[in-house]
């Protein structure tokens, strides 16, 4: 037998309804123990975070004296170290004077022969030459030879240059003499075939007159000096200036180079002094040229002039001349003081 | 009035009840947590990447420290080394006015040693060219410019010495400008420079500008304030700058005290020490204090 339940169904409404709410009312309490849970996680999580902030920071504390420390040594060893930079510095700068020099030895050729040698007084950086060679093949061979030196970018020479004229022209040319100057410069040196026993008066020098090319303003070039006076004595004559000269009895041409250095001079260190920084006004006051010694000696400096040889002038005589007027004109204080009594 | 509400108010209840439940704590319990959470964590990892926060970096930074205690303590033998080697003993005493005779005889020390130093090196085939000295202008004539005197530039700190030396050969030109460094002992630092050679051996010609650089080891006396005025000591320099030749009397009296101001009512300028005044004005004026002097005097 079944039983039948004859009762309508809003009778257990109310139990539903209660026990829907007791559904709802522990859904709310799990989530505030799941958000609760979520809380302490989150919780634990910036607990962590905090101490490894903590630790963090306590690294960085250590990091910070460190670098206190260092900064404390270092400025304790400033002064010392300033002045040992100096003195290893300027041992370098010395040191480079002769090793640069003798580098330039090693690479000169036998055929050449180097009247002056000096490096570029304000820049440091290009190393300029005259000399003396018995043709202009040998002058080009050591050129090509420079050109592969790695411690010279693009050598510049300065060699005499080679016109034609015809033989009506040079015929014209002679009488000239006084006018006219002779293309490399002075004049003196000895020219070419032809020159020997050329005028008495050394109206013009042989490469003058067969170039063509005399200039107004001359005339001295051949002033008082016997046709063929071709000898001239190291230094006296083109007087650093390119063109045909003569040396030792050998006839040959006269030439100046710049060679620029590929790497600084002394590794690119400035020119040392102490303190630093002081005394680079005086830079310069040499030059290098033989040419302008006599400014140098304007300066006050005159020792310092020309080399004996009075070698270079031409394309040293502009570098010379500005290093020897900042001798003279910007001599210090007690210079100053000495040249003027001496001077007047 | 359970009876009142359906089983739809009911879940709906329910369910906004739990969202709001769960907003709430979220809001209050979590979010703040999570934003700190975030906070710390990105400060933590700025000081670890940004601020060398970290185990290896700081280590490595005690390493150094213990390295730069090292390289002092390198620096500091080198120097003295190098010192030893290169720096004279400047022949400091107790007080300036002690010192005053024995440093304003270094010039002339200086001078005779460095033609001695050349002349030894004729027999290694290299001569002073004729006419080069090594002439040195007097200190200040104020003993406490001595007080002052923590380096010493040989012959001043505006002009090298130009010389010209004439060698047999080359390479005796070479060995004697490496002499600079091996061979010049005890008389400060030289450096040369503008080092230009001309000529055929044997009759080469070199000629350079020549510093000789001193950095005395020991310290100078203090100044000694019962040396007549600094003040009017001081005037007398730049006064005397701008009265051109007659820096030397502005030398000589502002060193004495005597002349408080310039004649010509120039102003005293901003001092500073005696020497440097004085050589500054030389330049203008007509010479520094010492050889400025001279100079008058001789005119």
């Amino acid at each position: 037998m079944q039983r039948i339940n004859l009762l309508p169904p809003y009778i257990y409404d109310k139990k539903k309804k209660a026990t829907v709410v007791g559904v709802w009312a522990a859904a709310c309490v799990l989530v505030i123990i799941a958000l609760a849970a979520y809380a302490g996680k989150v919780s634990s999580d910036l607990s962590q975070a905090q101490t490894e902030k903590q630790n963090a920071e306590a690294q960085k504390a250590r990091w910070d004296a460190a670098e206190g420390k260092i900064q404390d040594i270092q400025k304790a060893m400033a002064d010392t170290k300033a002045k040992l930079d100096f003195i290893q510095n300027a041992k370098k700068w010395n040191d480079a004077w002769p090793e640069l020099y003798s580098m330039m030895r090693d690479w000169t050729s036998p055929d050449i022969l180097l009247t002056s040698m000096a490096l570029d007084p304000q820049q440091h950086s290009t190393l300029n030459l005259t000399g003396f060679a018995a043709d202009e093949r040998r002058i080009i061979q050591w050129w090509m030879l420079l050109e592969n030196n790695p411690r010279f970018k693009q050598p510049i020479f300065n060699i005499p240059p080679r016109g034609y004229t015809p033989e009506n022209a040079q015929t014209a040319g002679g009488p000239t003499g006084f006018g006219g100057r002779a293309p490399y410069g002075a004049g003196m040196g000895g020219p070419p075939p032809g020159m020997m026993g050329g005028p008495p008066m050394g109206m013009m020098s042989g490469y003058a007159s067969m170039s063509g090319m005399g200039r107004p303003g001359g005339g001295f070039s051949g002033m008082g000096r016997p046709g063929g006076f071709g000898g001239v004595s190291p230094g006296t004559g083109s007087s650093g200036s390119v063109g045909p000269t003569e040396i030792e009895g050998r006839r040959g041409i006269a030439f100046t180079a710049s060679c620029p250095l590929a790497q600084p001079f002394a590794g690119g260190i400035t020119q040392p002094t102490w303190p630093a920084g002081a005394g680079r006004s005086a830079t310069g006051a040499m030059g290098y040229g033989g040419m302008m010694g006599g400014m140098g000696m304007m300066g006050r400096a005159g020792m310092m002039g020309g080399p004996p040889m009075g070698m270079p002038g031409g394309p040293g005589g502009g570098s010379a001349m500005s290093g020897g007027g900042m001798s003279g004109g910007g001599a210090a204080a007690p210079r100053g003081g000495k040249a003027g009594a001496s001077e007047e | 009035m359970l009876n009142r509400l359906t089983m739809l108010h009911i879940n709906l209840a329910g369910l906004f009840t739990a969202l709001i439940i769960a907003g709430l704590l979220f809001l209050a319990l979590i979010k703040p947590k999570q934003e700190d959470l975030q906070k710390t964590r990105a400060d933590a990892q700025n000081i670890e990447t940004q601020q060398h926060g970290t185990e290896a970096e700081a280590s490595q930074h005690e390493r150094d420290v213990k390295r730069a205690q090292q390289q002092q303590v390198a620096v500091e033998a080198q120097w003295q080394q190098a010192s030893a080697e290169y720096m004279p003993r400047i022949p400091f005493q107790g007080t300036t006015l002690a010192s005053y005779p024995l440093i304003a005889d270094l010039p002339r020390q200086w001078g005779t040693w460095l033609a001695s130093w050349y002349d030894v090196q004729r027999n290694q085939g290299v001569s002073r060219a004729p006419g080069v000295t090594f002439a040195i202008p007097g200190f200040p004539a104020d003993p406490n410019y001595i007080a002052s005197l923590n380096h010493i530039t040989f012959p001043s700190e505006t002009q090298p010495w130009t010389v010209t030396v004439e060698a047999k050969s080359f390479d005796d030109l070479m060995a004697h400008l490496r002499r600079f460094n091996t061979e010049m002992k005890h008389h400060g630092m030289p450096v040369i420079n503008n080092v230009a050679l001309s000529g055929q051996s044997p009759n080469l010609v070199g000629s350079y500008q020549l510093a000789l650089y001193i950095i005395p080891p020991t310290k100078p006396p203090a100044e000694d304030i019962k040396i007549g005025s600094p003040g009017a000591g001081r005037a007398g320099g730049p006064g005397m700058g701008a009265m051109g030749m007659m820096g030397g009397y502005g030398a000589m009296t502002g060193r004495a005290g005597m002349m408080g101001g310039p004649p010509m009512g120039v102003s005293g300028g901003p001092g500073g020490r005696g020497g440097s005044a004085m050589s500054g004005g030389g330049m203008s004026g007509g010479g520094a204090a010492p050889r400025g002097g001279k100079a008058g005097a001789e005119e």
